[in-house]
């Protein structure tokens, strides 16, 4: 068992091979053997640890994918697994968070899962609704927008 | 902004050299030299801070090329990404406590020695910032400018990931998880990016991509290399005109920061490459591309070995319905080709201008040998005479 310390001081009791799915951990526990220290994640709070662990535990018997199998995956824009599309439905905030702690732990599927739903949600959007999707001001003046707009022209015309 | 600024420096300097005469009335002259030196310090401090406002300004984009684009290997981002301004605000921020303009004055008066100038320098920080800061970044609280002290360069990334900016993916994350993320995305969804607000517009990250962009499209293509990165010419003149929306990449190479090279393969992101706006770049390209599939498609339709785009001669095209539309095409053409045009014009410019010194390099020659042993070979002091002659000797030569 490992224990994990969040940023609010939480403590998670977790199993060894659940924990390891992050890569840091896992170095972290090679390089400090076994030990009842707690291992301290200040870059991540108990709330996003929970999100993060429940993935690890689900995930805990997944082999690690070559490099190449992952370079693959990354491609795949679409390509998230169901139980992983569920995981994710989580409000922007929080699926901010999981990115940022996945790639704080160093646990690419699921900071691939992370990227590929924002990716998924920019993607098919139109100027505006990105805007309103992440809170983001219109600073163009008209003339500025019709300028950009000009320049994009090429991808009407075809 | 900058005027007010200058203002209140300018009204603050006045006071300054005021109290400075008033002292240097006892002081002579060193207080004149003291005052001189005041003047200075201000102004190396208005230097400083304006430095200081513009990489602070646009710490994502900068972050955006300064680490290894398209890295496989993402390292935890509290480690890669900056997490407070450059150094340089460092001996700025360590100011006591910010006093009132009005409080300056007398203390300045009242401390006839050195300290005195150190002490209206670092004064001026805390006053300077949060009018040069906010008007960047929204996302900066004047609670930011008022805190004092070295906790002040911590507070500023903080603060810009405040709520607002939160959401923002291209604000939330480090560069190489939003080249992560927008690398995935097609042009399309990319043009749409271009759009948002002026900061996604002018984002190393999102130009990044689209240097990926054109790279996978049009990178292996050789024979429409005016778009081609690898044909250098120099330096970047079809660029010059995009210094609005990439400014902040070249703030960012000013500043010296080293472009790591990417590790894919022939295709390098350099600076050259963080200067250019690829969206564009990709936008002419494909228009190029239409316009490359249109006249092949001409050209099939008019048979044969007649390449209508080639010939200036009208006798290989008859009929309106031909000619019409190939002339605009060649208009087209001339404007598509202008990066390339502009480039060729310049080498040749420059080769004019390297061509007339070459010619009275060895008229120099010529003179020179004339004058004899005296004024040729020797370098130095006596060099500095043979400007001088040569100089005096430009009027028979330039004639």
């Amino acid at each position: 068992m490992v224990k994990l310390s969040t940023s609010d001081g939480e403590e998670f009791t977790v199993e060894r091979d659940v924990a390891e799915r992050s890569v840091l951990i896992k170095q972290m526990l090679e390089d400090i053997g076994e030990s009842d220290q707690a291992i301290p994640l200040p870059n991540v709070s108990s709330q996003v640890l929970k999100k993060v662990l429940e993935y690890c535990e689900h995930h805990r018997a997944d082999p690690t994918p070559t490099v190449e199998e992952a370079e693959e995956s990354r491609k795949r824009v679409t390509d998230i697994g169901e139980w992983d599309q569920k995981f994710i439905n989580v409000d922007q905030e929080m699926l901010f968070e999981i990115i940022l702690a996945a790639n704080y732990l160093d646990i690419k599927p699921l900071l691939d899962v992370g990227c590929k739903t924002v990716a998924l949600m920019i993607k098919g959007k139109t100027p505006d609704e990105i805007r309103k999707l992440f809170n983001i001001q219109n600073d163009f003046t008209p003339e500025e927008e019709e300028q950009i707009k000009k320049e994009n022209e090429w991808a009407e015309d075809r | 902004m900058s005027a007010l600024l200058h203002n209140v420096l300018t009204s603050r300097l006045a006071a300054a050299s005021l109290d400075q005469q008033e002292a240097s009335e006892s002081g002579g002259k060193e207080g004149q030299e003291r005052a001189d030196a005041e003047v200075q310090q201000h102004l190396q401090q208005r230097l400083r801070v304006d430095s200081l406002a513009s990489p602070s300004d646009d710490e994502d984009e900068l972050v955006g090329v300064s680490t290894a684009p398209g890295t496989s290997t993402p390292t935890p981002f509290n480690l890669s990404r900056p997490s407070s301004p450059p150094p340089a605000d460092q001996a700025a921020t360590t100011a006591p406590s910010p006093p009132l303009p009005s409080s300056l004055s007398p203390q300045l008066g009242s401390s006839g020695t050195g300290s005195a100038s150190a002490a209206s320098s670092s004064a001026s920080s805390p006053l300077l910032l949060p009018t040069t800061s906010p008007r960047k970044r929204s996302g900066l609280s004047s609670a930011a400018g008022v805190s004092v002290g070295t906790s002040k360069s911590n507070s500023i990334p903080g603060s810009t990931r405040g709520q607002k900016s939160k959401l923002d993916p291209l604000r939330a994350f480090p560069s190489e998880l939003s080249q992560r993320i927008f690398l995935s995305l097609p042009t399309s969804a990319l043009l749409s990016c271009s759009l948002v607000c002026k900061r996604w517009r002018r984002s190393a990250t999102l130009n990044y991509c689209w240097y990926k962009q054109y790279q996978s499209t049009f990178g292996g293509l050789s024979d429409s290399n005016a778009f081609d990165p690898s044909v250098s010419g120099p330096s970047i003149t079809s660029v010059t005109s995009l210094a609005g929306p990439v400014g902040t990449c070249e703030r960012m190479a000013e500043n010296g920061i080293v472009l790591p090279p990417l590790g894919s393969g022939e295709a390098k992101w350099t600076r050259r490459e963080s200067r250019t706006d690829w969206k564009n770049m990709y936008g002419k390209a494909r228009r190029q591309e239409a316009k490359d599939a249109a006249r092949a498609a001409l050209a099939n339709s008019n048979g044969g070995g007649s390449l209508p785009f080639l010939g200036g001669t009208s006798a290989s095209r008859s009929g309106s319905g031909t000619s019409t539309p190939s002339r605009s095409q060649r208009l087209a053409d001339a404007g598509i080709r202008t990066a390339r045009d502009v480039r060729e014009q310049q080498w040749a410019e420059l080769k004019a201008a390297e061509a007339a010194p070459r010619i009275s390099k060895s008229e120099m020659r010529e003179h020179y040998k004339g004058l004899g042993s005296k004024g040729g070979k020797v370098k130095g002091k006596t060099g500095k005479g043979g400007v001088k002659t040569g100089t005096a000797g430009d009027g028979g030569l330039w004639d």
